[in-house]
């Protein structure tokens, strides 16, 4: 990593010494984690985004929620929840739901593992930077445990009228809302930039 | 207005941090030479922008609490509720960690995070020196927590899309819905315009613009 930095929240320059695996820097001045290095980072990080892609896979192959009522019922699948909305027209809110618990973090899963598996051999793939500041941008909108929330919250809210049911979905969405999680703590801004900085890229042009 | 930099900070030194790979790089370079990335001392019109937001959110707040948020038809009789109808509701069903939950979530959380925002707004305008620390521990609150508000537009979203039975039991989205969702979006943006660097610049005798 460089040696001279800078806080990210208060500006104060820093010297770094050598930062090993599984520490944790707090900026002295107002607290700030500067960087956290786990044991392993990179490994967990391939593992964990992996593990989370298959999760998701699976979350929109099955129902996802069903509800009955005096014999009649309705089932949906995580998409359809999107396309449900969008047709009843709400295209706002179908769209809100689509970007927050779909596309941001499957974008982020994508583009981690674009990222990160070629670091595996010391390797940059093209477009590795853009592909960063991406990932480092949509991060925040990733709302996948919002969103188990607001299920739970739905199943109660709705109980007095009928009662739903998780479908084999929900559990595979809780299963990889835990596994992006875990990847998203051992993703380190500084470390990353670190990473990409020593890999070299696929061909060198001479 | 040029502020007084903090001696120890890296803009004393005419040294810019990269906001998004971190790398320092001499502020007179329009781009970070690692990430081509916009770099500048501190963010351009910080206030501004964080005050325009604000004022915008707290402006949608307004009909995200009068308006319905969720309509329930069954059997011919319909019903709305509102934000705060609705954790009620919850809360005479007996479900108190629920409407607790609700209650932080979608009332409490969007109107700490407007206050909190505009005091420290406020407060560096007014080259408010004390507690540089503990103002920017709220502001990392406000940050954190900011997300969690989602919990109703969600609620909203997963019954609209699943209970929809004609006159048996149907359920609409109230206009309060899209609303809410733009009191987080723009609150969530607000937070991220704000650049908690300013807390820490002291200005001397000047006045900031």
């Amino acid at each position: 990593m460089d040696k001279i930095i800078a806080c990210h929240e208060c500006d104060l320059l820093l010297e770094l010494s050598e930062v090993k695996p599984g520490t944790k820097l707090l900026c002295p001045r107002c607290g700030y984690v500067i960087t956290r290095t786990g044991h392993q980072a990179l490994n967990r990080l391939i593992a964990f985004s992996l593990s989370a892609t298959l999760f998701f896979a699976y979350a929109c192959a099955f129902p996802f929620l069903s509800f009955n009522l005096q014999g009649r019922g309705q089932l949906i699948t995580l998409l359809q929840s999107v396309s449900e909305l969008y047709q009843q027209g709400h295209p706002v809110l179908s769209l809100m739901v689509a970007i927050f618990i779909i596309l941001a973090p499957l974008l982020l899963l994508v583009g981690l593992l674009y990222v990160l598996l070629p670091l595996k051999a010391g390797r940059r793939n093209p477009g590795s930077i853009v592909v960063s500041k991406l990932l480092l941008a949509i991060q925040p909108w990733s709302m996948v445990e919002v969103f188990l929330i607001g299920v739970l919250v739905s199943l109660i809210k709705i109980a007095t009228m009928a009662s739903l049911l998780l479908g084999p979905s929900f559990w595979a969405y809780v299963a990889f809302s835990i596994m992006l999680t875990a990847a998203l703590t051992y993703l380190d801004r500084l470390q990353l930039w670190h990473w990409l900085d020593s890999a070299k890229p696929w061909r060198t042009v001479q | 207005m040029t502020p007084v930099y903090d001696p120890h900070s890296a803009a004393a030194q005419g040294l810019a941090n990269c906001h998004t790979c971190g790398k320092l790089s001499a502020s007179h370079l329009h781009h970070c030479p690692r990430c081509h990335s916009p770099l500048h001392l501190r963010i351009p019109h910080s206030l501004q922008y964080t005050w325009a937001l604000l004022l915008t959110g707290a402006l949608l707040y307004i009909p995200a609490n009068i308006l319905p948020v969720l309509q329930i038809n069954q059997l011919g009789s319909s019903s709305s509720n509102t934000i705060l109808g609705g954790v009620a509701l919850l809360w005479e069903q007996g479900s108190y960690p629920v409407a607790i939950v609700i209650f932080i979530a979608s009332v409490i959380i969007p109107l700490a995070k407007l206050f909190v925002l505009a005091w420290l707004c406020s407060s560096v305008q007014r080259h408010h020196q004390a507690r540089p620390r503990e103002r920017t521990r709220l502001y990392r609150l406000t940050e954190l927590v900011g997300r969690w508000s989602m919990i109703d537009v969600f609620v909203v979203a997963i019954l609209v899309a699943l209970v929809q039975l004609g006159n048996l039991l149907a359920v609409q989205p109230g206009a309060a819905a899209l609303a809410f969702g733009g009191v987080v979006i723009i609150t969530m943006l607000a937070a991220m315009s704000f650049d908690p660097r300013l807390i820490w610049d002291k200005y001397g005798n000047q006045h900031p613009q």
